[in-house]
């Protein structure tokens, strides 16, 4: 089971490193956001592969962190390319 | 109620994090719970209406969820025919739906269900207005002909 | 190794690569769609299953231990801020004036 494992994180990584594709071409700055939000999931479940391959609970709590930390990015990232600004009235 | 709710599902979520049952980590835990509960109750939720649900209304919602669940899933393998053919046959139009809700709750998870379900994304939202992109124009037909809105209204908005 | 253990890391196996499959398809989408709505739809939609399906795998693979509460968290975690973020995207998009190459129909008009 855990050479499975190690095959489906290897397959992973390699989807990952694709989707750098789009965010080093994107034409908007938006498709760039998109495919590092991307990468962020695909992050996050390969974390949570790895605390079972190497046999360590501790990475899940790291994956749940990641997990908020990504939509946070995401939704702070396109706040700031929506208003120009950090601050100011939400919504 | 509104505060023993929401003390109740952050104790929970404590209790899913640490994992085991000592008695100094859950005296904390509570303890920090109720005061998050009734901060937020009295200053965080002050104007809006709270995202709180009754029991039956719980219980509707986990039904909801299954569905869901299977709607996500038939929607993805539709998203996935469409990539995976070479053509690529789309044609994406905007949508304009508008829908009357009387909680902010039942409009968020109209868009949320909007967007995870296939071929259609909330855009926008504008008052009762959701600006809503499809792949395809015959993704649209359940949003237009109204089924999430009655399926929403009777899960969120009867007591 | 019993019948049961076995049935349930075959079981296990089957959703994972359920779940990457959806994962090539959601990046697939993300390079061949041809503008960036369309690509958001490709990226929310195939990321929710394959992480849902490799993370329902994954609890099932570890059987009954309070680690699988953590990775159902993480899961409906997912399910919960995959819409917002891809909702986020759009309407910041939408706002800073990006069009999609649409027609833009007036309908659906329910109370």
């Amino acid at each position: 089971m855990v050479v499975f494992l190690w095959g489906v994180a290897v397959f992973l990584l390699a989807v990952a490193s694709i989707c750098l594709y789009r965010a080093y071409m994107g034409p908007t700055a938006l498709d760039r956001v998109l495919a590092v939000n991307v990468i962020g999931t695909k992050t996050m479940v390969l974390l949570v592969m790895l605390a079972f391959v190497f046999g360590r609970p501790l990475y899940i709590d790291v994956a749940l962190v990641y997990a908020l930390l990504n939509f946070v990015t995401t939704v702070v990232a396109t706040r700031c390319f929506e208003t120009g600004v950090l601050e100011g009235d939400w919504q | 109620m509104k505060a023993g709710q929401c003390a109740a599902l952050l104790a929970l979520f404590w209790l899913v994090l640490t994992g085991r049952l000592d008695l100094l980590p859950l005296v904390a835990g509570v303890l920090a719970a109720v005061l998050i509960a009734v901060w937020a109750t009295s200053s965080l939720w002050q104007r809006d209406d709270p995202p709180v649900l009754s029991p039956a209304q719980w219980l509707r919602f986990i039904g909801y969820t299954v569905r869901l669940v299977r709607d996500i899933v038939a929607a993805a393998i539709v998203v996935a025919e469409k990539v995976l053919d070479p053509r690529m046959p789309i044609s994406p139009v905007l949508i304009v739906h508008r829908a009357k809700f009387d909680r902010e709750v039942s409009r968020i998870a109209l868009a949320n269900s909007i967007t995870l379900t296939p071929g259609t994304l909330t855009v926008d939202i504008e008052g009762d207005e959701f600006l809503v992109h499809c792949l395809n124009e015959d993704f649209a037909a359940d949003i237009v002909d109204g089924t999430f809105d009655r399926r929403i209204r009777r899960v969120f908005e009867e007591p | 190794m019993s019948v049961w253990d076995s049935i349930r890391y075959a079981v296990a196996a089957v959703l994972m690569s359920i779940g990457a499959f959806f994962f090539l398809v959601g990046t697939l989408g993300l390079l061949r769609f041809p503008d960036f709505y369309s690509r958001t739809h490709g990226a929310t939609k195939c990321d929710t299953v394959g992480a849902g399906s490799i993370l329902g795998g994954l609890a099932l693979l570890r059987g009954f231990e309070p680690d699988v509460l953590k990775i159902v968290a993480i899961a409906s975690l997912v399910l919960l801020t995959s819409p917002t973020a891809g909702h986020a995207l759009a309407r910041a998009a939408y706002r800073t004036g990006l069009r999609p190459w649409t027609r833009r129909i007036e309908g659906g008009g329910q109370t």
